[in-house]
């Protein structure tokens, strides 16, 4: 029983620090990249957010929504 | 969803009120409290230069709020800097302030549905249960995991699996452990979202490619899935087409808690969808472009396929504004439909899957008392916020000011907790079962095929040859 829980702290702290490693280092280092970085502004400057689960979630849809609507 | 198979009990003492009705008034509660808010803190007669002029103002728009995008540090997910050089603390603020309205209301429900103990068991496990869904969003606010439609739920998921296969899920955090009650009161409040009077955003031709080809790719693939492949479990089936056809993890969460699918199941689904939503995010600019399709006809036929609505916009502005623009819109269209596939999927369960063991159908009165009442919750909050939305002078700036400033954020901090729940509650071992034979597998490839053909004819039917002046550029 005891081993058991040695095992899954430890197995825990690994999953942590992968997670450190590649939030705090690996994807702010692809980040910066030319054509990520050239790809997270275009998205940025047109309001979109490809993580968006519903339609209200996108800003680029305010846009859209006003020049159907209001002709 | 079906938590019977759960090990964790939660609620000892008799229930006063089913977790139904009782998402139903927490959402309600936050639904109302917002309208008032904004009521009360705009002026819906002011002019401007002799002009009417509408300024609808959320005060709770201050107070709630998510992890920020980050791009650096992941601390600017909670401290931004503004441009004039100063600290913005307001994403640290508003999640504070969702944490205590959230503990504030799902603690008094608690304790109104089970006891005064329980409500207190309840609050020391929802601090733990925050602050995974916290984390979850805050890995997910990452611009690069966020320019790949990877969301928030597969985090949650991930943070809450983490736990429960590591040292496994402590028994006191086991009380906020609530899926069912998270993703109901969740799936009310998305309900105000889902506004009918912007189904003809794009007349007819938008109907037909959302409203006409969802509905038949979504039946042939669960009837492909009963009949050809055999699927054991009706459920499982029944939410890989929804969130397939319909648009992805909103449509999976909604058909999920309507058929009563078991936690796994949606866990799966969604696992499934936004792997496919990033690689058909990708691909299909890449061969539109080869092919050279008329823009408004690709906006479209990515609109009705992809899964998810934030890959939809991405994938149709790599191609140019008006492709953004009809995906989009046509995105839209079919984000509306939840609400319609959710009522009859529910409806279809309690009439045809939930028979009695004589196989006989069951009578009208059988059937209200087995329905889903959140299903109606959902349905009346779509009704009511439509109907403000289009019938009430200032309606559409009231409708917009309470969803963005606050209830839009409060259902998004709802689903990140149950999607920690089931991953709390979820062990490796449980998924394995529905991954062997692949069938659910070969369920998204069938129907998914299905969609992109389908789709590909009526956007060119209709956006190409039959209203092709109709939508104008």
């Amino acid at each position: 029983m005891r081993i058991s829980f040695i095992s899954g702290t430890t197995r825990l702290f690994a999953a942590s620090a992968a997670i450190l490693l590649i939030w705090g280092w690996g994807l702010p280092w692809i980040a910066q990249l030319p054509t990520i970085d050239k790809r997270l502004q275009f998205l940025d400057e047109r309001g979109i957010d490809p993580s968006a689960m519903y339609y209200t979630e996108l800003d680029a849809m305010d846009k859209i929504l006003q020049r159907i609507e209001q002709p | 969803m079906s938590d019977a198979d759960s090990d964790g009990s939660t609620t000892p003492e008799p229930s006063r009120v089913s977790d139904d009705w009782l998402a139903i008034i927490c959402a309600a509660t936050l639904l109302i409290a917002s309208v008032v808010g904004v009521w009360l803190s705009s002026d819906f007669n002011g002019s401007n230069n002799g002009e009417s002029k509408i300024v609808a103002v959320n005060p709770l728009a201050d107070w709630i709020d998510k992890p920020a995008k980050w791009t650096h540090s992941p601390f600017d997910a909670f401290v931004t800097e503004t441009e004039a050089g100063g600290l913005d603390w307001s994403p640290l603020v508003g999640t504070m302030g969702s944490f205590a309205l959230l503990a504030l209301l799902l603690t008094t429900a608690v304790r109104y549905q089970g006891g005064q103990a329980s409500g207190g068991r309840f609050l020391l496990g929802f601090i733990a249960v925050f602050l995974l869904a916290m984390l979850s969003y805050t890995l997910a606010a990452q611009s690069v995991v966020k320019s790949y439609n990877l969301e928030y739920a597969l985090w949650a998921l991930m943070v809450g699996l983490l736990i429960s296969n590591t040292i496994g899920t402590p028994g006191w955090i086991r009380p906020a452990v609530l899926t069912e009650f998270f993703i109901k009161t969740g799936l009310v409040l998305l309900g105000a979202e889902v506004l009918m009077s912007r189904l003809m955003a794009l007349g007819i031709p938008g109907i037909f490619v959302a409203w006409v080809v969802t509905p038949i790719v979504l039946i042939s693939t669960y009837v492909f899935g009963q009949k050809v492949l055999k699927m054991e479990s009706r459920s499982l089936n029944m939410v890989i087409s929804a969130d397939m056809s319909v648009c992805g993890v909103s449509a999976a969460i909604a058909a999920a808690a309507a058929c009563k699918a078991k936690k796994e199941e949606l866990s799966l689904a969604i696992g499934m969808s936004l792997s496919f939503t990033v690689i058909m995010m990708v691909v299909l600019p890449i061969v539109i472009k080869a092919i050279g399709m008329d823009e408004t006809v690709a906006g479209a036929w990515m609109g009705g396929t992809i899964d998810s609505t934030g890959a939809v916009a991405a994938a149709g502005a790599t191609l140019g504004d008006r492709a953004l623009e009809v995906a989009a819109t046509v995105k839209m269209i079919q984000n509306i439909l939840i609400g319609v596939s959710a009522f009859g999927i529910a409806t279809y369960w309690v009439t045809r899957v939930e028979k009695d063991p004589h196989g006989d159908r069951p009578g009208i009165s059988e059937v209200w008392k087995r329905f889903p009442r959140f299903v109606l919750g959902f349905i009346a909050a779509s009704i009511i916020f439509s109907l403000l939305h289009s019938l009430v002078d200032g309606g559409p700036e009231l409708v917009d000011s309470v969803i963005k400033g606050s209830t839009k954020t409060l259902r998004g901090w709802f689903f990140c907790l149950a999607f920690v729940s089931i991953g709390l509650e979820t062990k490796f071992s449980e998924l394995a079962p529905y991954l062997r034979g692949g069938k659910p597998l070969v369920l998204y490839l069938c129907g998914q095929s299905l969609n992109l053909i389908l789709t590909l004819v009526m956007a060119y039917l209709m956006f190409g040859i039959l209203f092709k002046d109709f939508v104008a550029p």
